[in-house]
């Protein structure tokens, strides 16, 4: 009775395997179920322990880069919003290129894609570019358009040369009154906001007339302001890129941590599961063997 | 670094469009905002990529490479944008303090009212770790590059490095702020 009990509790797969009276291979089967487990939480809580690890590294690299890109930052606001309504926006999203965090890279696809109709509502023209692989798969998935994508940034933190070539072939290739630049904001190793950064065209942002400026002496020749404009674009994605990192590891710790919580469980359920169902496998053959002494 | 100039080099050249705000901000008396409280020291930001040099932190005096020749930067300076050329940055954290170089391929300087001074540069060296020969013979490559090109392009980018090395030549060579 209590045989058939346990069994009934396994799931369909192990119940298909044939089975002898006795209960042998369920137990068999749930050996082998416990040891898969157990080898997931092994794969789980090591890769937890690696992100532990990245993720120092990418909030130490993190910092200088908050300072530069707040600094590059400071001008851009002065200039303030747009003064007209934009024509055409770029919508950089910025992604890891890995799985395994969370929700740190399909937030960024929907808040893209969000972007993208209250464009259509507006009537501006979107143009959708993507560092990380993570957020392309997903916008090609449902159907958007990716026209830029930038991917496999390597193992080391993400450097101003590759922001730079970036916002190169972006600015080359696209032409856009504002850029918008989606990326995950790092609060702590918990908690992250999905935030939206504008960076004025250089075209638009030599336009700009703004009073906060007026009296501000500018230096350089007649590019000046676009010429910032092209540089400020680069720094946004550098400081961006280099948070998304943090964001992406502090979410793979997390993601990887309760998984391996949630494997300690499952193991625990299977081993009591194991345990009665031996015993049980026990005293029945304790029950056959004295009835049959009890039947001569 | 040398990419990084030349990339830089030629994102100032994708820009083609007028600049409407330089001739407003001639017309108008810098002097117009009132006189404001003068405070004692300047806020001074020098960012790179991968280090904050200067962090929010109180300064005597900044020299700046702007695109108009050597600019010394007082606290109460004029609200100021400037483009960098290849040049020194000089720190002076107090008025009879060391002077402390950095070696800067390009970049941007922000000047603001409140005596704040945002400099972001894609990197900074100090001079006295510039390898003087090494510079010495990446100019003479790209000198050597310029009078082979043979294309508006090649000819633009050995400019760069060549005006760049140049420079740097010269930072390390003779010590001009000391």
């Amino acid at each position: 009775m209590f045989t058939r009990a346990a069994r009934a509790i396994i799931p369909s797969a192990a119940a298909a395997v044939p089975q002898n009276a006795r209960g042998m291979a369920t137990l068999q089967e749930m050996k082998r179920r416990i040891e898969s487990v157990s080898n997931m939480a092994k794969i789980t809580s090591s890769m937890k322990m690696v992100s532990a690890a990245k993720l120092r590294r990418a909030e130490d690299a993190m910092k200088p880069a908050m300072a530069y890109g707040k600094a590059s930052a400071a001008l851009p606001e002065l200039v303030g919003e747009p003064e007209e309504k934009p024509e055409t926006r770029l919508v950089v999203a910025i992604s890891s290129d890995k799985g395994l965090c969370g929700a740190a890279n399909s937030v960024i696809a929907r808040e893209a894609i969000a972007i993208m109709e209250e464009d259509k509502a507006a009537g501006v023209q979107t143009v959708i570019a993507n560092v990380g692989d993570k957020a392309r798969a997903t916008l090609t998935a449902k159907g958007v358009e990716v026209e830029h994508g930038f991917s496999e940034f390597g193992k080391s933190a993400f450097s101003f040369a590759q922001a730079a070539y970036i916002a190169d072939i972006l600015l080359n290739e696209v032409e856009f009154d504002i850029a918008t630049i989606v990326h995950n904001e790092f609060v702590n190793v918990i908690t992250y906001n999905t935030v939206r950064k504008s960076v004025l065209g250089p075209e638009k942002m030599a336009e700009q007339t703004s009073a906060a400026l007026g009296h501000y002496n500018m230096r350089g020749d007649r590019h000046l302001m676009e010429n910032y404009a092209s540089f400020h674009l680069a720094n946004a994605i550098f400081s961006g890129a280099r948070e998304a990192a943090a964001v992406e590891f502090a979410q793979r710790m997390s993601a990887m941590d309760s998984a391996s919580t949630n494997a300690k469980d499952m193991i625990e359920r299977l081993e009591l599961q194991y345990n009665r169902t031996r015993q049980a496998v026990i005293t029945t053959e304790l029950c056959e063997i004295i009835g049959g002494m009890s039947a001569l | 670094m040398l990419r990084l100039a030349t990339t830089l080099g030629r994102v100032t050249a994708t820009s083609s469009a007028t600049f409407a705000t330089a001739a407003r901000v001639l017309a108008e008396d810098p002097m117009a905002a009132g006189p404001k409280d003068i405070p004692e020291k300047l806020t001074l930001t020098l960012a790179t990529p991968d280090k904050a040099l200067y962090e929010n932190e109180e300064v005597y005096c900044t020299l700046i490479p702007s695109m108009v020749g050597m600019t010394g930067v007082l606290p109460g300076h004029v609200a100021l944008v400037t483009e960098l050329k290849p040049g020194v940055v000089v720190v002076q954290k107090e008025s009879d303090g060391p002077k402390e170089q950095y070696f800067v391929p390009t970049g941007f300087a922000v000047v603001n009212d409140d005596s704040t001074l945002n400099i972001n540069v894609p990197e900074a060296v100090p001079v006295a770790d510039i390898d003087i020969e090494a510079a010495r013979a990446a100019q003479t490559e790209y000198t050597n590059a310029f009078s082979a090109a043979s294309t508006d392009e090649e000819r633009a980018r050995a400019q760069i490095g060549a005006e760049l090395y140049g420079t740097m030549v010269l930072a390390a060579s003779q010590d001009v702020f000391a």
